[in-house]
């Protein structure tokens, strides 16, 4: 098994958060060219602290999950909330 | 297999303010292809060398713009504890080319699909020879009988 090595500059994760999200928020993100499909997710664990990222998110296309860190394409929409009522970040 | 198998690269950021010519630099000087771009301490995106070719010398971006402006926006990360199937699983659906992998709070390494190629090799390598000496030295009774001749009139 490789160890994990302390590394220099290896990221702290515990910066500014600019997204905040709960578990169980729909997440969205928009194609960027034509012909590519808006991708929809779920947030099914929050790792960041205060709701930050990154999120683990189970995606609907493809019916798994990955860790998540969302770039300002990503739209969070908060469970119970309206159209009205998303998050960008 | 565990993501953490892997031979894990070190992950190299910039600031999303950087100068297209600062991410050029910094690719040479740390021998990288790719840097995660950070927007204070949250990574908000990748940048590739190939992105400042196509994305940016292509459309005349300039080298003093902003890196974020060439940049692939949010990353699709893995665990460390994630499986290596995971992984094929995300550069087959995700088309991402490479994926920052996270331990507890921290980026603590970079996985490309040659990273992934190289790692399988040594297990290639062993299949090959196992192959060869099949076909080699087949064992008794794994020729298949031949045909009886049938006839046809």
């Amino acid at each position: 098994m490789c160890p994990i090595i302390e590394i220099n500059n290896t990221l702290d994760l515990k910066g500014a958060l600019a997204m905040h999200a709960e578990v169980g928020d729909e997440l969205i993100i928009e194609g960027h060219q034509v012909g590519e499909h808006r991708r929809l997710g779920k947030v099914v664990e929050v790792r960041g602290q205060n709701g930050g990222p990154p999120y683990r998110v189970l995606w609907d296309d493809t019916g798994r999950s990955t860790l998540l860190f969302p770039g300002s394409d990503c739209r969070i929409k908060h469970l119970g909330a309206t159209n009205n009522e998303e998050e960008s970040s | 297999m565990k993501v953490t198998d892997l031979a894990l690269r070190e992950p190299v950021v910039i600031a999303c303010d950087a100068t297209v010519s600062n991410a050029a630099e910094l690719m040479a000087t740390s021998g990288v292809g790719a840097l995660i771009v950070l927007d204070g301490h949250t990574p908000v995106g990748i940048v590739t060398d190939r992105d400042i070719v196509t994305r940016g010398v292509a459309h005349q971006y300039p080298t003093d713009g902003r890196v974020d402006g060439l940049m692939s926006m949010g990353l699709i990360a893995l665990d460390a504890d994630d499986e290596l199937n995971d992984i094929l699983h995300v550069f087959d659906k995700h088309a991402v080319r490479r994926i920052p992998i996270v331990s507890h709070d921290r980026v603590v390494g970079v996985v490309s699909l040659d990273d992934v190629l190289v790692s399988m090799a040594s297990d290639l390598s062993e299949v090959s020879k196992v192959m060869a000496a099949q076909i080699m030295f087949p064992h008794a009774g794994d020729e298949a009988t031949p045909p009886s001749p049938v006839d046809g009139s």
